[in-house]
């Protein structure tokens, strides 16, 4: 009897405490909505600012260009060419277990797979990746 | 006769060696056994290693290397003191701002589900996780620290720093305070992602039961869903712990890099990653370079403890039922 009094009493509630509820609930929706918010800032940030200040720099020659040396004309500018095929250079090898000899078997045995194209692009700019056409050299 | 010869067929059984071998049991399984005792080797090496090659610093100066609070390398005085409280003052400053917001993130689903941005807004966060730590780095050093880490120290230094020693000054920008919360948007997307998988995988019935009691939705998120994804959300927060603890690139370029221990979040400060990285380089004589390695072996043993704890505590959580933990 006393049980079913309590539970009687428990599900009466006063409309003050259904008024906290619903406030505690819109309360906490829109807190957890505004930190999902305030999570997302930082990429949006990122990304704005990685394409505002990088786009005045991209161009053709940024992406082809290798390093010229600061003391001569147009010199010490950019050399994407190196960077990117090193990174790729790196990817690859990685990839295929951080050894070069898999490398080597692998783009000889596995003609037109991405890392046989990264070492054929590598070729056209040997001079500035003397590291990644000495390894590709061996396919070729 | 070919009805004749049916029956025999079927009567033949291969060998149970043939049979495994035959369905790929046998390579299956020497495979999976070789992958697994080669990470625990890799592991166990990387370990031995350290521990070999930290000998001379163990040697020479002992336990004091833990709690020596100056670090010369030019009077060979090696203290891993300062990088170590610094280690743990950056994570933990991460840690207190990504979890509510990497929580937040998977339970803002019921609420705009209808709008469909749940799924837009986790998808987002995770990107966070594709951005490289060099880049984060750059966008520290040329956006993050003048733009909002300069402002908030400053204030924070004239409003509070006169009571509270961990916001004296001076500030200069690189600082523990920029260097955790460049943390916390990195670990952010770990706890994020693991945190909705964990309550993605709460039983719809759960959910809906609830409701249908007359739960409102925080109510069915802090009784019923809560609860029940617990253990996985723990271990969500622990992982991003350990990649705090572990991250070098974007704390080495914003952390300042002083070796000195200090109360204040606005100095500047170093961590073991990060000096293992800047003075690997210029390391010439053998107790210097061992006191690296002594370095890495204690962020070793740090991050496996760390993991050894997560686990306990997600099995702790994970044994009781959900009305024991609620």
């Amino acid at each position: 009897m006393k049980s079913q009094l309590a539970r009687q009493h428990h599900l009466k509630r006063s409309p003050v405490h259904e008024q906290l509820r619903r406030t505690t609930n819109v309360a906490m929706l829109g807190l957890t909505g505004l930190m999902t918010a305030l999570a997302i800032v930082p990429l949006a940030w990122i990304m704005f600012e990685v394409f505002a200040r990088g786009s005045s720099a991209m161009s053709p020659a940024f992406l082809t260009d290798t390093f010229k040396p600061t003391s001569i004309d147009n010199g010490g500018g950019v050399w994407a060419c190196h960077r990117r095929h090193g990174h790729s250079h790196r990817m690859g090898n990685a990839a295929l277990g951080a050894d070069w000899h898999p490398g080597r078997v692998y783009v000889s045995e596995h003609p037109n797979t991405t890392l046989d194209w990264q070492c054929a692009l590598a070729r056209t700019c040997s001079p500035a990746c003397p590291r990644l056409s000495s390894v590709c050299s061996f396919t070729r | 006769m070919s009805t004749l010869q049916m029956p025999r067929q079927l009567k033949v059984t291969p060998s149970p060696l043939g049979r495994a071998l035959q369905h790929g049991d046998i390579p299956f399984k020497v495979v999976i056994a070789l992958s697994s005792v080669t990470l625990l080797a890799l592991m166990v090496g990387v370990g031995v290693m350290l521990w070999l090659r930290s000998e001379p610093t163990r040697a020479q100066v002992g336990w004091t290397f833990i709690t020596q609070t100056t670090w010369n390398p030019v009077g060979q005085v090696f203290g891993a003191a300062p990088f170590i409280v610094g280690t743990l003052a950056t994570s933990l400053v991460a840690v207190l701002i990504a979890v509510p917001l990497g929580w937040a993130s998977p339970f803002s689903w019921p609420s705009c589900a209808r709008r469909n941005c749940a799924r837009s807004s986790a998808f987002w966060s995770k990107l966070l996780a594709a951005i490289p730590s060099v880049v984060y780095g750059a966008w520290g050093i040329f956006v993050f620290i003048p733009q909002f880490v300069t402002p908030l120290g400053n204030w924070l230094m004239n409003s509070l720093g006169h009571y509270m020693p961990l916001f004296h000054g001076p500030f200069f920008g690189a600082s523990s305070l920029a260097a955790g919360l460049i943390l916390a948007v990195m670990i952010l997307p770990t706890i994020s992602a693991i945190s909705r998988d964990v309550l993605l995988a709460v039983p719809r019935s759960q959910r809906e039961a609830a409701l249908a009691l007359g739960s409102t939705e925080w109510e069915t998120i802090w009784q019923v869903v809560l609860p029940y994804g617990l253990s996985g959300i723990l271990g969500a927060v622990i992982l991003g712990l350990g990649r705090a603890l572990g991250e070098t690139m974007a704390v080495t370029m914003v952390i300042g890099n002083v070796a000195q221990l200090t109360t204040s979040l606005l100095s500047p400060a170093y961590t073991m990653a990060s000096v293992i990285a800047n003075e690997w380089g210029e390391s010439r004589t053998a107790l210097y370079g061992s006191a690296l390695i002594e370095i890495g072996l204690l962020l070793f043993l740090m991050s496996l403890l760390l993991n050894i704890m997560a686990r306990l505590l997600v099995w702790s959580v994970a044994r009781k039922t959900p009305e024991q933990r609620a």
